[in-house]
C-alpha cells in the first residue's frame, strides 16, 4: 500500500505552498510538504516567492489609518431597516384583517337579498380606475455557474409575478409592488437578495404605474 | 534548514473558544440583541475596514462597506447554520460586497503614496517589495482578492472556497496562475537587472 507521500506528485505538493507559508494546512498535510519540500529546489523557490508576498502585503497593511470604531451609524442604519420592516408587516396585517371584514360584509349583503343595487340608482363616480400601487422593476443577475434549477428555486421565492428572463446572460426582471411597500423596503429587499452567495446584482432598473384604461 | 525554521503550523489558528463566543453573539443578532451586533462590530471593525481598504484604497469607501456589510450580518444573522466559522461568513459578505462596489473597476493593491515612500527606501528588500506590489497590481483582482485571502486573513483553502463560493481547486488554480504570473514579472525585472533580482529563487541559479 503506497504512502500519501507516494501518491502526491511535485504539483499536488506545489499547490499546498501558499497554505504552508501561511500555516493553515493540516498537521499531516504540513509534514508530507515539509518532507517534499526539503529535497525539492523548486518548491523552496516558490516558498521564498510567497514569503515575499505575505510580507508584502503584511508591510502595506500599515497605510490605513483605521478610523475609531463607532457604531451609532450602523445601530442607525439598523433602526431604519427594522422601523421599516414593521411598517410593512403592521400593513400587511391591517390589510389582512380590512380585507377580512369587507369580505363578510360582502357575503352578509349577499345573503340578505340586499347585495344588488338598482342600476337607476347607481351611479360611478369615476370612469377611471384608482391606481392601486406602483411596481418597481427588480433585475436580478446571478453569478455564472448558478444552476438552473437553483435560479428558480430562488426565484419563485423572491418573485411571485410574472418574470422575464434571459438565462443565456443570467439576467432576470420581474415586478415587486404592494400597496404599502415603498421604495425603500423594495431597496432593503435587494440587499437581502444580494448578501445570497448565487445573486451577484439585485437592483431596481424601472418602475412602471399601473395603465389606465382609455374611457 | 532556513525554510523550515520559518514556517509554523496554525500560525493564523483563532482559539476554538473565541469560535464559540462568536457563534453565540451571531445568534443574539438572529435574535434582535442590538448589544450583541455591537460586540461584534468592536470585533470585525478594524479587520473589515483594512480588508475593505486594501481592496477599495478609499477611506470613505471602506468606512461605508464596514456599516453595509454588518448592517448585512443583521439583516440575515439567522440565515447563518454554522457550516463555517463566523468570521469565513462574514468575509465571505465582505467579499462579495467589496467586488461588487468594484465591478467594473480596475483594483489596485495599494497607493501611490506608499510607493513614493517607497522610492526613498534603498533597502533590497524594501525594493524586492515594491517589485513585487506591481507584480501584485497586475493580477486579475479575483487572484489578488485570493492572496488576500492567504497572506493577509491567513485563510485555509477551505475557508477561502467558502468565502469566495466557489470549489477548492479554483482557489488553488488561482494562486497558481498568480505564481506564475508573478514569477514572470519578477524573472522580466531581473533580466532587466532591476531589484527582484534579490529575489532568493534557487532557481534562478
Amino acid at each position: 500500500m503506497k504512502t500519501i507521500d507516494e501518491t502526491r506528485t511535485h504539483d499536488d505538493y506545489r499547490e499546498l505552498l501558499p497554505w504552508y507559508v501561511n500555516g493553515t494546512l493540516s498537521t499531516a498535510e504540513h509534514e508530507t510538504v515539509a518532507r517534499h519540500v526539503e529535497h525539492c529546489a523548486e518548491c523552496r523557490g516558490d516558498i521564498n516567492l510567497f514569503e515575499q508576498l505575505r510580507e508584502t502585503v503584511l508591510h502595506s497593511d500599515a497605510i490605513p489609518i483605521v478610523p475609531p470604531a463607532s457604531p451609532d451609524r450602523l445601530l442607525r442604519a439598523v433602526d431604519r431597516s427594522t422601523a421599516r420592516r414593521r411598517a410593512v408587516r403592521r400593513t400587511a396585517a391591517i390589510s389582512g384583517v380590512a380585507a377580512t371584514l369587507l369580505v363578510t360584509f360582502v357575503a352578509g349583503l349577499l345573503l340578505s337579498g340586499r347585495g344588488t343595487p338598482d342600476p337607476a340608482q347607481y351611479r360611478t363616480l369615476t370612469s377611471e380606475p384608482a391606481i392601486s400601487a406602483m411596481d418597481y422593476v427588480m433585475e436580478v443577475r446571478f453569478e455564472p455557474g448558478v444552476p438552473a434549477e437553483d435560479r428558480d428555486r430562488l426565484l419563485q421565492a423572491l418573485a411571485p409575478g410574472e418574470i422575464h428572463a434571459r438565462p443565456e446572460e443570467g439576467t432576470y426582471r420581474f415586478a415587486l409592488g404592494r400597496p404599502g411597500t415603498s421604495l425603500a423596503d423594495i431597496q432593503d429587499a435587494g440587499s437581502r437578495m444580494e448578501a445570497l452567495p448565487e445573486i451577484r446584482s439585485a437592483r431596481i432598473v424601472a418602475v412602471q404605474l399601473p395603465v389606465r384604461e382609455q374611457p | 534548514m532556513a525554510v523550515k525554521s520559518r514556517i509554523t503550523r496554525g500560525r493564523n489558528a483563532r482559539p476554538a473558544d473565541d469560535e464559540v463566543r462568536e457563534a453565540a453573539l451571531l445568534r443574539r443578532v438572529a435574535a434582535g440583541d442590538r448589544e450583541a451586533l455591537t460586540d461584534l462590530y468592536h470585533r470585525y471593525h478594524a479587520r473589515l475596514f483594512k480588508f475593505t481598504f486594501r481592496l477599495t484604497r478609499s477611506h470613505t469607501a471602506a468606512d461605508e462597506l464596514v456599516n453595509d456589510i454588518l448592517l448585512v450580518v443583521w439583516q440575515s444573522a439567522d440565515r447563518f447554520r454554522g457550516d463555517s466559522k463566523v468570521s469565513t461568513w462574514i468575509f465571505g459578505i465582505a467579499y462579495r460586497k467589496a467586488m461588487r462596489r468594484l465591478s467594473g473597476n480596475t483594483i489596485k493593491f495599494v497607493g501611490d503614496r506608499r510607493r513614493d515612500e517607497m522610492a526613498h527606501d534603498d533597502t533590497a528588500d524594501a525594493e524586492t517589495r515594491d517589485w513585487v506590489r506591481h507584480g501584485l497590481d497586475a493580477l486579475p483582482p479575483a487572484q489578488q482578492m485570493t492572496i488576500n485571502l492567504v497572506f493577509f486573513l491567513g485563510l485555509s483553502y477551505a475557508e477561502i472556497a467558502q468565502v469566495m463560493d466557489c470549489p477548492v481547486n479554483t482557489v488553488k488554480t488561482r494562486m497558481y496562475h498568480a505564481r506564475r504570473k508573478l514569477r514572470g514579472i519578477l524573472q522580466a525585472s531581473a533580466e532587466a537587472g532591476d531589484p527582484a533580482d534579490g529575489l532568493d529563487d534557487e532557481n534562478d541559479r
